[in-house]
């Protein structure tokens, strides 16, 4: 692969995929785990990439694959440790950034569909037609996620108070 | 709905970005595949050295220790007057 394609990938959009990947995990070497994954894929993936969608759409797709299943590894992990320290064979993982994750909390109440949805329409603002091409879904699906995603964080707020 | 746009604003709040070019050659280091063939031959090597070792120390010759019971019964001779044989065998 032309490594100069790789740099030039790298430097216009590392902001976008690190903005991305402080949604969906919290703490600082988590995010920097899942933002090198992303970069890794990306390594991979580039010389197959045949331009049939835009970059960024390419990118945006395999930055939110990459979380989801990072995310859903996370949680088998903390299972695995939830449940050793309930035998008490171990410590509790303690969270480092208590306010990230308080942030994202509400996030997991939702599907990874309904927060890959929700994220990319109401916080990176992108249209549902874009979103549709990223997620490879109907506009339909979309708007149904994003709505039904909506009804649950405002729920989920409302119990909590606000945060 | 304030409650919700609130959290949204939160939500879109930038964090501070990492050392990207720390990251950057991480990143390069792993991309770059390692070759294999070291680890591989240097295992295949020690294999050989294992072998060739127990082939030189290895004692082929079927009843060579003529002290053990055992031998007794590949022998294809009557071993007489060993003292072992003798102990065991003797009425």
């Amino acid at each position: 692969m032309d490594i100069q394609e790789f740099d030039r990938v790298y430097n216009d959009h590392k902001e976008l995929v690190w903005r991305l990947v402080t949604r969906y995990v919290a703490g600082q070497q988590d995010r920097e785990d899942l933002f090198q994954e992303v970069f890794l894929k990306i390594h991979q993936a580039l010389p197959k990439f045949r331009g049939e969608s835009a970059l960024e759409t390419w990118l945006y797709r395999i930055t939110v694959n990459t979380a989801i299943n990072y995310v859903k590894k996370q949680q088998r992990y903390r299972l695995f440790h939830q449940l050793l320290a309930g035998l008490r064979f171990e410590e509790a993982i303690p969270t480092s950034d208590v306010e990230a994750t308080n942030l994202l909390k509400p996030l997991e109440k939702l599907n990874p569909r309904q927060r890959t949805v929700l994220l990319l329409a109401d916080v990176e603002e992108r249209k549902l037609e874009e979103i549709g091409a990223m997620l490879r879904l109907p506009v339909g699906t979309v708007k149904s996620n994003l709505s039904r995603a909506r009804e649950i964080i405002k729920k989920e707020l409302k119990r909590n108070g606000g945060l | 709905m304030a409650d919700y746009n609130g959290y949204v604003s939160g939500l879109k709040k930038s964090i501070a970005g990492p050392d990207y070019d720390r990251l950057y050659r991480v990143i390069q280091t792993k991309a770059v595949p390692r070759p294999v063939w070291p680890t591989a031959l240097s295992l295949a090597g020690a294999l050989a050295v294992c072998l060739i070792g127990f082939a030189l120390n290895y004692d082929f010759e079927p009843g060579a220790n003529s002290e053990t019971v055992a031998s007794y019964l590949n022998e294809g001779t009557a071993i007489n007057g060993n003292e072992l044989m003798s102990y065991v065998f003797q009425e």
